[in-house]
């Protein structure tokens, strides 16, 4: 069996949008952009790097500004976006109202905040990107890299939280679309006094108002999304996992991972990044830093007595990353997926892009 | 003054430094030395608040001596926050009370502010000697601590705005409240928390109390003793075994990581406020209970039990 069959080049090969899910601080973001400019060396065609981690880490790590939402050609075949949601919005907006709708809804107080806040607006926001870049038909794949988020499935599932939260009867009632509304309804009076006592009325207004202006919009908004959200769930479409080697991440992972199932979905891949490297797990040199520890001036030493002395601080800390290096790798060995790929713990995070394609590289033929 | 003769800690960090951790430590190092202490994890998960072996709840649990856990459900608190509101008035029923819980989860800063009135609130209460929380990743905490401020400006006129004046006297009162930035030796986490104490400063009422750099590797070697290490890496004996060649590389990474991990506290001891407190818990090898190293750990960083000044 070759490199190969272990890493997720088959995979990059056979799907056209790869979408790269877990928790914060385990390399997301890194993976990503490494996978990306690998492929777009191996690959014929134009690669795509969306990016939606709000502290824009791929910029930094490919050496180059990207502002607003537009794709930056990084490398001959390799692009790369990263989301900017205010303007994702006003997109996703004016794709769906007609100007004078649209320039109301935009200049409404509450409407930049709200979208920013409620219902993870960020995700949402993505979506209706993703189908922009999809629609452009200028790429031969997409590699998503997702918001870090307590489950990777509401990403999935921000049209019917945007739709829901906007078809809610309550919200009819409240702006005068529904039976028995507040707006010159006989529950007004008391309503509106609460709202001023509570909200202050110049800001329950514009509140008002905004989903009054929302209304017509938002079928048209979520129609676009929910496509998009379909299609990452088809066939065409890869899941990878990214995660730590750190029992309590990979714990969440498998989480992720049922959540998945219950939808008839799978990881395709998983990628452990920063494990313990196999100088490590290596029993003869287990053996030797024990040896070393517990007789230095032994005569089976292939050090000298003064160097092997000397070498024991060095040995009690081989001993201790031993046994995480062991540790991981036994659960590692766990993990029910059919292609898992090992990154190695690097002294420091990769941040020339010959360091972040070599990465890549990795990632692609199995580690 | 130690950390723990403040009332109110929020301990934030980027994800995957292991900020739960830190927190849960602190509370529990605090409830040993016989405080009464709550520990609210408000990142939307169980975080620190569900390492003690209960699911927390929006009421708090007790789960050691001295030790109780709670976690903030954005719904719960809006719930309570209409019944306190408006209960009073007695007219609060069905649609009424729903649709205000509606109408506030869409306003700007609701949501955060209600956060954070929580968390002053359970400080304000007189119930805690101190309240631990386990906080949302850093980008998000600066947006709750600066909520306070941010919705008065917006919403001035009503009954929210008039709650948030005590709340940033208390945020920014520095013998009460302290913001600790959970990091790691590394160079990316160490930027972010150096533009996070900036933005901390600039945005919110809140001081830096803390950075703790985890999961740290001290350096191995006395300096007395490391040239002769160095020595030998750079010199093997000749013909060595394969597995003394490995041992050496071994140790040449343990030495590396231990070096970097200097270079980094270097860095940020220069560029911290001199009032901050750098603490350091190391890397552990495999442990059955992660949280009683790193209390143990910064413990001794605290000095706490010995009555020596931190």
């Amino acid at each position: 069996m070759t490199a190969s069959a272990k890493g997720l080049l088959s995979l990059l090969e056979d799907h056209d949008i790869v979408v790269v899910a877990g928790a914060g601080g385990v390399g997301k973001t890194t993976v990503s952009a490494a996978m990306g400019l690998a492929a777009a060396q191996r690959f014929d065609g134009d690669t795509l790097v969306l990016t939606i981690d709000p502290a824009r880490r791929l910029a930094t790590a490919l050496g180059v500004a990207i502002d607003g939402n537009a794709a930056v050609e990084v490398r001959p075949g390799l692009h790369a976006a990263m989301l900017d949601p205010g303007p994702a919005w006003d997109d996703l907006v004016d794709a769906a109202s007609s100007p004078d709708v649209a320039a109301a809804v935009k200049a409404n107080p509450v409407y930049r905040r709200i979208a920013d806040t409620f219902v993870h607006g960020n995700d949402y926001a993505a979506l209706g990107w993703l189908a922009d870049a999809i629609d452009s038909g200028r790429y031969d794949r997409i590699i998503v890299d997702t918001p870090p988020s307590q489950n990777a499935l509401d990403f999935f599932d921000a049209p019917q939280r945007v739709e829901s939260f906007f078809t809610s009867p309550l919200l009819g009632w409240l702006t005068g679309t529904g039976a028995g509304s507040v707006v010159g309804g006989a529950a007004s009076k008391t309503f509106a006094t609460f709202a001023d006592r509570l909200l202050g009325a110049e800001f329950f207004g514009d509140v008002v108002e905004f989903f009054q202006l929302m209304e017509p919009v938002v079928p048209g908004m979520v129609e676009r999304t929910k496509e998009v959200s379909l299609r990452l769930a088809s066939e065409t479409s890869a899941f990878v996992a990214v995660t730590s080697p750190a029992s309590e991440v990979l714990d969440r992972m498998q989480v992720l991972g049922t959540a998945l199932d219950d939808r008839g979905l799978a990881f395709d891949g998983v990628v452990v990044n920063g494990i313990e490297p196999d100088v490590f797990a290596d029993p003869k040199v287990l053996d030797l830093a024990t040896r070393l520890v517990s007789a230095p001036t032994s005569a089976t030493s292939p050090f000298s007595a003064a160097a092997s002395r000397s070498l024991v601080p060095g040995a009690e800390y081989v001993i201790e990353r031993s046994a995480v290096a062991n540790d991981q790798r036994a659960r590692i060995a766990n993990i029910p997926a059919a292609r898992i790929v090992t990154i190695p713990r690097l002294l420091d995070a990769p941040t020339s892009v010959d360091a972040l394609e070599a990465l890549g590289h990795l990632v692609l033929d199995g580690g | 003054m130690t950390l723990l003769d403040r009332h109110l800690l929020f301990v934030g960090g980027k994800g995957g430094t292991g900020k739960s951790t830190i927190a849960a430590a602190l509370a529990r190092l605090a409830a040993a030395q016989g405080q009464n202490v709550l520990l609210i994890s408000a990142d939307g998960s169980p975080g620190a608040a569900g390492m003690f072996g209960v699911r927390p709840g929006f009421d708090a649990t007790e789960v050691e001596v001295g030790l109780h856990v709670l976690q903030i459900e954005r719904t719960a608190s809006l719930d309570e926050f209409v019944r306190v509101q408006l209960g009073p008035l007695g007219v609060v029923a069905g649609p009424v009370a729903s649709a205000f819980s509606f109408v506030a989860d869409a306003a700007p800063g609701v949501g955060e502010l209600l956060l954070i009135g929580k968390c002053t609130h359970e400080a304000r209460t007189g119930d805690w000697d101190l309240v631990v929380v386990d906080s949302a990743s850093s980008g998000h905490l600066l947006g709750e601590l600066a909520a306070p401020a941010n919705v008065a400006e917006i919403a001035p006129i009503g009954r929210i705005a008039k709650e948030t004046s005590w709340m940033i006297d208390m945020l920014g009162d520095p013998a009460f409240t302290a913001v600790i930035n959970v990091t790691l030796a590394e160079d990316v986490p160490v930027s972010e928390t150096l533009d996070f104490v900036d933005a901390l400063h600039d945005r919110t009422p809140a001081r830096l109390g803390a950075v703790v750099v985890n999961r740290t590797r001290p350096q191995l070697y006395a300096r007395s003793t490391r040239e002769s290490v160095d020595g030998l890496i750079a010199d093997p004996p000749a013909r060595l075994t394969k597995a003394g060649s490995r041992l050496l590389d071994a140790v040449e990474l343990g030495l590396a990581r231990a070096d970097i991990a200097s270079a980094i506290d270097r860095r940020l001891r220069s560029s911290l406020p001199a009032e901050a407190d750098l603490l350091h818990v190391p890397e552990f090898g495999v442990v059955d209970d992660t949280v009683s190293e790193v209390e143990l750990a910064l413990g001794d960083e605290l000095s706490v039990g010995n009555g020596a000044p931190s």
